[in-house]
């Protein structure tokens, strides 16, 4: 696939009719980088997302969850990163997800931008909460000296 | 606007096969996805901001039928991941686009699907039945 990404120099197309052909490729659009960050957060998100199920969701479940176990999952600088790795990915491929299916069904360009741009103020929001949580860590005085 | 109601019967009516569900049970599942995601977001950064009301919303999620409702989530997750996975591939492969490998690698994901989902939906199932009333 190098082949193809080279953002100014020419590519190979497929051979038509034992000929091969020289084509420029265009330079990379926004909407290209946004296509190839969908695909590169989705595979990533595969690990991250699975794995968060598996541990967080079916073999601990919310009967097992407390600020405690909060705090003592996050004493571990590893898993604020992979926290910090997950909320990254899955919530930037999830806005540009939320805005293709919004202009899917939007098609005025006025109401499209505002969607965009709604997208964009509540999840930035949203990630910003997530990062400083993440940071922060749990806030509590007093948490049990057998909880880490 | 295009009105929702006619995309819902039109996209029952255009009868594209397997193509076509995956692709609506990719939008589904990514939808699913992606409400919890902003919602459990801001209930875990609780921990941080207004520690002392982080247990309510555990409390919440505690009960039987938010725990349906995360054993959806789990399918929404794994059938959005695995269709993501097959729809990457053929994007970075395009010389396998041939319409009966289309076709087999969505009964692929059903099946890839089945065996993760089926058994973590028994046992969160369990999980959910044994803390019932209690």
């Amino acid at each position: 696939m190098s082949a193809t990404t080279t953002t100014t120099g020419a590519a190979q197309s497929p051979a038509v009719g034992g000929m091969r052909r020289r084509v420029a490729l265009p330079e990379k659009s926004l909407e290209t980088r946004i296509w190839q960050f969908m695909r590169i957060s989705g595979v990533a998100l595969i690990p991250l997302a699975f794995g968060h199920l598996a541990i967080m969701h079916v073999i601990n479940s919310v009967h097992d969850m407390n600020l405690c176990f909060v705090a003592a999952r996050w004493d571990l600088l590893a898993w604020r990163i992979y926290d910090a790795a997950l909320l990254g990915f899955a919530m930037l491929h999830g806005m540009s997800g939320l805005r293709t299916v919004a202009e899917d069904y939007v098609h005025q360009p006025g109401l499209q931008r505002i969607i965009r741009l709604a997208i964009l103020l509540a999840g930035g929001a949203v990630i910003l909460m997530g990062a400083i949580a993440l940071i922060g860590g749990v806030r509590l005085v007093d948490i049990p000296a057998n909880c880490i | 606007m295009t009105n929702p109601v006619a995309t819902m019967s039109e996209g029952l009516r255009y009868r594209g096969r397997f193509g076509q569900w995956a692709w609506i049970l990719h939008r589904v599942g990514g939808l699913g996805t992606v409400l919890f995601l902003f919602l459990h977001v801001i209930d875990t950064s609780f921990v941080y901001f207004w520690p002392d009301h982080y247990i309510n919303w555990i409390m919440f999620y505690r009960t039987w039928y938010f725990g349906l409702g995360e054993i959806a989530l789990v399918g929404c997750v794994l059938y959005h991941g695995l269709n993501g996975l097959r729809v990457a591939l053929f994007d970075l492969r395009p010389e396998l686009w041939t319409p009966e490998l289309q076709q087999r690698s969505v009964v692929y994901v059903a099946i890839a699907f089945a065996v993760l989902f089926v058994p973590a939906a028994i046992f969160m199932g369990g999980n959910i039945l044994s803390h019932l009333g209690g």
